[in-house]
């Protein structure tokens, strides 16, 4: 399958269609992930790690962000160049890697900085407004918070429920206690908000 | 930095639920305030995560099935080859018990049948003693 037909069925709202894409896109960008973590201190379980997340950057910035620039189900380049997708997700697992690499400590932000391939990533997305950039970074946020949090947060938001029916759903004492819980819980996505 | 009760107006204001008197003071704030629409704007971008992440969430764990399936595989294989080695050994054990029982009773029956001339040999010696000493039975005591 090519890169067009795979974006294309990635932007489908079909569900089967985006799940074949993705299981297409982990076996064939296994051997990328591979390549970059294999030479740079890594092991197999962190080739499948850097895999995983390298194809929700691209799941995330493509579909629901949609911060990539896309034109007849292609991706391009701020001057209108077609970039492959094997070489956006090359610069994407590299910089996943090299990451994973500063969070374990075993490089430094300068090493980082100077091993990430900055501009394959970067260039082929749209010029980000602040908005977007916070909704990027809550939807990480949300992703390693707690299930609980997550739970109440979701109530509150979207399902519109108020404080006293919270309590009934999560079992909470009284309504001062879920609206305690999830002021605690949002707080922790903002903090996240201004470290970044 | 909004005290409780704003923010509680706020996120009323943002699900629609707010009262006319209430979206009146949130909308003069927001075109005045400027900490007050990043607020706003933390909020709203919070609720199009929520949205957003449910998708993204399950995107995730179909991506670690992948994984999971790719494990199982691989440990189905490991296991495989794992009763494959038992099997091919205790075939080699019992292929070898028998190809040394069957040596050994191949050989037992080559000992338990003597030769004929083995036989003769030893029936004459044995003849041969006899005989001589029937013939000089005090051969052995004679003094010279």
């Amino acid at each position: 399958m090519n890169d067009k037909e795979l974006i294309k069925k990635l932007l489908s709202n079909n569900k089967w269609e985006v799940n074949a894409s993705l299981e297409i896109l982990y076996k064939e960008l296994k051997i990328i992930a591979k390549n970059i973590v294999l030479e740079n201190s890594g092991s197999n379980d962190d080739v499948d790690d850097v895999l995983q997340d390298g194809i929700m950057t691209l799941y995330s910035n493509l579909v629901l962000s949609k911060r990539i620039i896309v034109e007849d189900y292609l991706i391009k380049n701020k001057a209108g160049n077609i970039v492959k997708l094997s070489t956006y997700m090359y610069a994407v697992f590299r910089n996943t890697w090299f990451t994973k690499l500063r969070d374990k400590k075993w490089f430094s932000d300068k090493d980082v900085s100077e091993l990430k391939i900055s501009y394959e990533e970067n260039d082929v997305y749209k010029q980000e407004t602040e908005f977007e950039r916070k909704v990027d970074l809550i939807l990480k946020g949300i992703d390693t918070m707690g299930k609980k949090c997550k739970e109440i947060l979701t109530l509150f938001w979207l399902e519109r429920k108020r404080y006293k029916e919270i309590a009934k759903i999560m079992g909470h004492e009284n309504a001062d206690v879920s609206k305690a819980t999830k002021s605690r819980c949002q707080r922790e996505l903002k903090i996240g908000l201004n470290v970044n | 930095m909004l005290t409780n009760k704003e923010t509680e107006i706020l996120e009323l204001y943002i699900l629609g639920l707010a009262s006319d008197e209430q979206i009146k003071i949130v909308e003069e704030r927001l075109s005045s305030d400027i900490d007050y629409k990043n607020e706003y704007e933390n909020l709203l971008a919070l609720k199009q995560a929520l949205k957003l992440h449910d998708k993204y969430k399950e995107k995730k764990e179909y991506l670690k099935s992948l994984n999971k399936e790719k494990l199982t595989a691989q440990s189905l294989t490991i296991n495989y080859k794992r009763i494959l080695a038992v099997a091919a050994s205790i075939v080699l054990i019992i292929s070898i018990g028998y190809i040394i029982k069957t040596d050994f009773s191949e050989t037992e029956i080559e000992y338990a049948a003597p030769s004929p001339v083995d036989t003769l040999a030893t029936d004459s010696l044995k003849n041969d003693t006899m005989k001589n000493t029937l013939e000089n039975p005090f051969n052995h005591r004679k003094r010279k």
